[in-house]
């Protein structure tokens, strides 16, 4: 892991929880930070070229914007692995997929346009793989979702 | 904004232009407005009402929490009584290494319910915390699904959807 100097640390919690909603974010960052406009822009390019910052943007939460969600475990045999994750990876709402120990050795995230469509997907899915055990476990409740990191 | 009747259409094409991210550059809501054909100001206007309605989770850097000294990181599947959920919530809000925290579908042969995603900086770390919150809150049926390998973990493209 690299290490930060006090400015890059300051920076990344700002970008984080108080990115600035205003004409030139940046020099507003700049302002607070006391350095210039140039040396902020500098700076957040090189973190984002470090693949520090995976982006600057909205985290949009998806079901209010009327897309449905869910997460899926699902065993297969070892032998499998690499067959099921090529057909679930060419989904295009397919976000994250892991090999996991336990029980269910997959798991997947899917987002779909409508809960219509997300079931018929995950459908299409099972057809395709035939899992040896397949759990879909949407969720009922966000208890805590903070996606943020203090430096 | 829009008028009413074409609200969904309207705010279905914000969001696929606020999606694609902000540029790093003096003025980068500027591009965003023009594209939509409206100005930086009622773009602004636009983003602050969406967080305040709450469309938008919050505005700002996503970070790589492995590029920032969090190497390590273990999801955790609870077994959590209904009525224990609350309780169980507050224990995970107060422990900055827990970033999700998600009640689930279960199942006669998945009694697991709850689930949390926790993060530090050695898996020592990680299991510390799993146990600070299994001793807080008295439940020991827990399940640890580690991370073997990473086969996918992208940005959701809403074009491809």
């Amino acid at each position: 892991m690299r290490t930060f100097d006090a400015i890059d640390s300051q920076l990344i919690n700002l970008l984080q929880h108080d990115f600035p909603l205003a004409k030139e974010p940046y020099k507003e960052l700049a302002t607070r930070l006391d350095i210039p406009e140039d040396e902020i822009l500098g700076r957040v390019r090189r973190l984002k070229t470090d693949g520090v910052i995976r982006e600057i943007g909205p985290i949009f939460n998806l079901k209010m914007i009327g897309l449905a969600s869910t997460l899926i475990a699902l065993r297969v045999p070892e032998h499998a692995v690499d067959r099921a994750v090529q057909i679930i990876n060419s989904y295009a709402g397919v976000t994250h997929n892991y090999e996991r120990e336990g029980t269910y050795n997959i798991w997947f995230t899917l987002t779909a346009s409508s809960e219509e469509g997300l079931a018929a997907t995950l459908e299409e899915m099972k057809g395709k793989i035939h899992p040896l055990r397949w759990l879909v476990v949407p969720v009922k409740r966000v208890l805590k979702l903070k996606t943020n990191f203090t430096l | 904004m829009h008028a009413k009747s074409n609200y969904k259409a309207a705010d279905d094409r914000i969001i696929r232009c606020l999606h694609r991210g902000l540029a790093i550059e003096s003025r980068p809501f500027l591009t965003l407005a023009q594209e939509l054909g409206t100005t930086e100001d009622e773009l602004l206007e636009v983003i602050r009402s969406l967080i305040a309605n709450g469309f938008i989770r919050r505005y700002g850097a996503v970070v790589r929490h492995e590029k920032v000294g969090y190497s390590s990181n273990v999801l955790v599947a609870w077994n959590i009584p209904e009525e224990r959920i609350d309780e169980f919530e507050a224990v995970i809000q107060g422990l900055t290494e827990v970033s999700h925290g998600y009640e689930r579908v279960s199942y006669p042969e998945w009694r697991y319910n709850v689930y949390t995603m926790i993060h530090g900086h050695s898996k020592d770390e990680c299991l510390g915390v799993v146990e600070r919150i299994s001793s807080a809150i008295e439940i020991k049926e827990y399940t640890l699904l580690f991370t073997k390998r990473e086969f996918k973990k992208r940005k959701l493209d809403l074009e491809g959807l």
